[in-house]
């Protein structure tokens, strides 16, 4: 019984070995993308892929989304379908890195095959990708979100800042831009304001976040403000503030968050305003890039690159600038922040709807 | 068989007495150093014994006939994203409820149908199921999540009463009673006992084991039901797959009231004891600043030492003379 | 009497037959399906790529199951070597020392386990319940918020040098310890009485076989497994954290139940296993490449098990009729 498996296994590898590597030649349109997120089912990712698709359809390229449903991503299983587009070839992987180090390697490997390596909306280590896409400057999103929370109130008061896990690159990114804004004017307009030091960190499940941000307003009756940098945040907040018997606005929240998921918290005044870009865009410019980049339009080196998105339409009469810019570590900057709030939240594009938003 | 004749002293130090004792000493702790004892403290612990007790009695009737259900947390969510589902459309909650109590008994009967039709032990049918559960949640719209739920849901869950006593510990409280009397005065719970104790045994005097355990599920899929509204008309967003590994907890409390895993004895009011000691070492965690992923170990360890007293208080005695003793002693009484 | 011998015997060999048609199928189905890159050795040992660790916790496992017990802290106890040899090497950059500490993790984790079922009449399912948890307790103490990702150089040798440039030695590790366990359970005599204690487990204890060292030995084997698993998951993706190990168990469980060993005991052989851990590994990446991700994966997973098992109970039933 053993002997017939070797034996098929022999055979297998045999007709393999003859099968095997065919050099392929490559169209421009033929190419094949294959886009990662860091999971799916959810309001913001769900913008990205109906943008990432959108720009297929324009620019006549196939492009395969992959990814776990919210609550079950794994950096393995991320590893498993960078794995599957590099067996099948494909031109470009696209990834949303659930976390910066662990597959390093795999896509080092893609990359040494020839595979266009590009992450988007979360790094990984520099060395193990071709460009970044970021949807925002990092500082940008900092001293926003920094100066917001110290308008919001005026007596003294601690802060905390509620991320989503710590291996996650880009909140730990803004944390960073934050603190920094905080550091900068720490002893004049941010003096009322005191930093917890512990890092509260929501996980992806609302009950977790409910819980830690329960227990972070239990311990400090004092706290004035929630830095919300993930989207378990937020609602996990006003829960918390609900549960405790706190007024409304007594804790103040200066959050990422996507607008239409955020409606009853601006509406109710609790979060007037929210800070986010259009993952819509974000999706639309890692593909634009990819393609761009595999035709030749786009070379290492360049420091500007105008795409599809440039001069045109970010939100209402608002545009994006006339180029992105490219930093010196390869990061491509869609375009600055965007606050959303009452009287623009349904300018927010490819959620629920992939039509949703658009003029 | 004079084992089981207890001296006073054994039953004034009952396992139950014992449990109680405990948990007093854990609320005037918790109360001196803590501020457990505010409303804000107090609700909390309220809001969450509510849905573990629903919960852990369903599964220690499970575990009393001898089988378990490994897929109780995903079941939860399930009923709690049909409950949601329909809320979100504008259903009351005389129509949401007993939409997420139909989904319990409807997903509780195939685990059930699947042990006792085909004959599949409950641990791997029930291990099998937790990844179709997962699987069916894929399947559902948006993944499993319903958003921004409405004041006809979080009502429920948000009525308290003399600023700390919730509107649903009041329910939970009463449909236990419900069980207590239902395993006190039925004499189906008799069949449940003994076709945990010895199945062979029970089908000699008459039993039918697969209706029992059956009619066994079905319950349990009713009382999951309620559970899950209890759990989720707490929170604004309802996440199908937040209470995956629940089940875990649920049947910490279980061994901790005194249920042996073996089936065939357990009380009802141990596991009721059982869950205010679970809930209120979380509660006691979080106080302590301790995280909450100590709260894993922690479980591991009250189940091994939960097990290892039941073990010794048996003496290492078969599980089939246990359970007709048991009757016979009247050990049944919830 | 001669008669009934041999119709077992060929009732065994038709269903791992069975198997490896089935197993054949698969690989032909998920070829056509994908241009038959699966045909390239590359892809082809690739099939084996996130299934070792698995494969190899089966194998244990498969004893474990046949003496009508289980082990459902196998995920955990990977999870927390890998913890534990992350945070020792981290912390000191001496590999022998970092393994040492693992390896004897896993041993250690796994004769809890062995101990506390062999002495105890404690349900193997409710003791290996409660370790599950607390070996994850513990890895998630130990690394708190961390991933450990800081490993030597050339430290995934298992997954990326191949024999001959196309198998991965983390391959041939998993054929070599399958002939040993399939040489134990078949030609050994604790092999039978292993099989004796699933089916019989008084029988055996009044034949003077001292069956409390013999389960506490499996135990402690599995752990020992364990933490050699958790060196090939890491070498294929370095980073321990301390939730790597969750539904391991049940795929581990599931391969060996596929592979014919009955979860009520006694029955069950390492062939059988072997080509379940193949079939479900050919399962996964074959969904991964015609693009259906991990969660339907889990979902067949579970189905397959479901069938699996009703579809044994079935047939055993009848077997008992027939007898």
């Amino acid at each position: 019984m053993k002997r017939t498996l070797s034996i098929l296994l022999v055979l297998i590898l045999v007709v393999g070995m003859f099968a095997g590597c065919q050099a392929k030649t490559k169209d421009a349109e033929d190419i094949k993308i294959g886009m990662i997120p860091k999971f799916t089912g959810v309001d913001y990712f769900i913008a990205c892929e109906n943008g990432a698709y959108k720009a297929a359809e324009d620019l006549g390229v196939t492009v395969d989304w992959q990814g776990d449903p919210s609550g079950q991503e794994t950096a393995a299983n991320q590893q498993a379908y960078i794995q599957t587009f590099i067996d099948k070839e494909y031109d470009a992987i696209l990834v949303s890195a659930l976390d910066a180090e662990s597959y390093a390697d795999t896509l080092k490997a893609a990359m040494a095959s020839g595979i266009l390596v590009l992450t988007w909306d979360a790094d990984v280590n520099p060395e193990a990708r071709d460009y970044f896409v970021n949807q925002t400057e990092n500082a940008d999103i900092g001293s926003a979100m920094m100066s917001g929370m110290a308008n919001s109130f005026s007596e003294d008061g601690k802060v905390v800042v509620v991320s989503s896990d710590p291996n996650a690159s880009n909140q730990n990114a803004w944390i960073a831009a934050i603190k920094d804004e905080y550091e900068a004017k720490k002893d004049s307009d941010y003096s009322h304001i005191t930093f917890i030091d512990e890092i509260i960190y929501a996980g992806n499940n609302q009950a977790d976040a409910d819980t830690a941000v329960n227990t972070v307003m239990t311990q400090n009756p004092d706290l004035k403000g929630v830095f919300a940098l993930s989207s378990m945040a937020t609602p996990a907040t006003v829960k918390a503030s609900e549960d405790l018997g706190k007024e409304v606005g007594e804790v103040g929240i200066a959050a990422l968050g996507v607008p239409v998921t955020s409606v009853d918290a601006m509406e109710s005044g609790l979060m007037p305003t929210v800070v986010l870009w259009q993952p819509y865009d974000l999706g639309y410019l890692a593909v634009n890039l990819a393609v761009d980049l595999l035709t030749g339009k786009v070379e290492k080196g360049m420091t500007e690159y105008a795409s599809a998105l440039s001069g045109n339409s970010q939100i209402g009469d608002t545009n994006y600038p006339a180029a992105h810019k490219i930093t010196e570590d390869g990061q491509v900057i869609l375009g600055p922040s965007i606050a959303f709030g009452m009287d623009n939240y349904q300018l927010f594009r490819g959620y629920p709807d992939a039509t949703s938003g658009l003029e | 068989m004079a084992i089981y004749k207890k001296s006073i002293v054994s039953r004034i130090f009952s396992r139950e007495n014992v449990l109680g004792l405990i948990v007093l000493a854990f609320f005037i702790v918790l109360s001196i150093f803590t501020n457990f004892n505010t409303d804000a403290g107090l609700t909390s612990y309220f809001k969450e014994a509510a849905y573990l007790l629903m919960a852990s009695a369903a599964l220690t009737l499970i575990i009393i006939t001898g089988n378990i259900d490994i897929s109780a947390g995903t079941l939860m969510g399930m009923c709690g994203y049909a409950a949601a589902y329909v809320a979100k459309l504008g259903a009351p909650f005389y129509l949401f409820i007993p939409v997420a109590i139909l989904t319990g008994v409807i997903f509780a009967g195939i685990n059930g149908i699947i042990v006792t039709k085909f004959k599949v032990p409950s641990l791997v049918a029930t291990l099998a199921m937790v990844n179709v559960h997962l699987g069916i949640y894929t399947l559902l719209p948006s993944g499993g999540w319903v958003e921004n739920l409405q004041e006809n849901f979080t009502d429920l869950g948000g009525t308290v009463y003399f600023g700390f006593i919730p509107l649903i510990l009041i329910i939970s409280i009463i449909v236990f009673i419900g069980i207590m009397f239902f395993m006190k005065y039925s004499p189906f719970i008799k069949k449940v006992y003994a076709v945990g104790g010895n199945k062979d045994a029970a089908v000699l005097v008459g039993v039918n084991p697969d209706k029992v355990v059956m009619i066994t599920f079905l319950i349990e899929g009713l009382l999951i039901g309620l559970a899950s509204i209890f759990f989720y008309t707490t929170k604004h967003i309802v996440q199908a797959n937040s209470t995956f590994g629940m089940e875990m907890t649920f049947i910490t409390a279980v061994v901790v009231g005194g249920t042996s895993i073996a089936g065939g004895s357990g009380k009802i009011m141990g596991t009721a004891f059982g869950v205010l000691l679970l809930a209120m070492i979380k509660r006691a965690m979080i106080f302590f600043q301790l995280q909450d992923y100590y709260s894993y170990a922690v479980q591991g360890i009250i189940i091994i030492v939960a097990v290892l007293i039941t073990f010794v208080e048996f003496g290492g005695k078969k599980k089939d003379n246990v359970s007709f003793e048991a009757i016979k002693e009247d050990k049944v009484n919830g | 009497m001669a008669e009934k011998t041999i119709n077992k015997k060929k009732f065994k060999f038709t269903y791992q037959m069975g198997l490896f048609v089935f197993l054949a199928a698969l690989i032909l189905f998920f070829g056509g399906m994908e241009d038959w890159i699966i045909t390239k050795p590359k892809v082809l040992f690739g099939l084996t790529e996130n299934i070792m660790e698995i494969g190899l916790m089966a194998l244990p496992m498969t004893l474990i199951i046949i003496t009508s017990g289980i082990d459902l802290s196998v995920g955990s106890n990977m999870a927390l070597s890998a913890v534990v040899l992350g945070a020792v090497y981290g912390a000191t950059q001496n590999f022998g020392l970092a393994l040492a500490c693992c390896l004897l993790t896993g041993i250690l984790a796994g004769a809890l386990n062995g101990l506390l079922i062999a002495k105890t009449k404690i349900a193997p399912l409710v003791m290996t319940l409660a370790t599950m948890s607390l070996y994850l307790g513990i890895a998630k103490i130990i690394s708190g918020t961390r991933i450990f990702s800081d490993f030597p150089d050339g430290f995934t040798f298992l997954q990326t040098s191949k024999l001959f440039g196309v198998v991965p030695y983390q391959f041939l590790l998993f054929i070599v310890l399958a002939i040993i366990f399939w040489l134990f359970l078949e030609k050994s005599s604790i092999g039978r009485y292993i099989r004796g204690l699933g089916l019989n487990e008084d029988a055996v204890k009044y034949s003077g076989v001292k069956i409390a060292s013999i389960k506490f030995s499996l135990y402690t084997v599995s752990g020992f497994i364990c933490a050699i698993a958790s060196l090939v998951y890491l070498s294929h993706l370095p980073a321990a954290k301390p939730d790597m190990g969750n539904n391991l168990n049940l795929q581990a469980i599931t391969a060996v139940v596929l592979g014919g060993t009955s979860i009520m005991g006694g029955i069950g052989n390492m062939t059988g296993t072997i080509l379940g851990v193949l079939i479900i590994g050919v399962l996964r990446k074959g969904l991964q490449l015609i693009g259906l991700g991990g969660d339907i994966y889990s979902f067949i997973l579970g189905l397959v098990l479901v069938i699996c098992l009703i579809g044994f109970s079935v047939f055993e039933n009848r077997k008992k009729l027939e007898l």
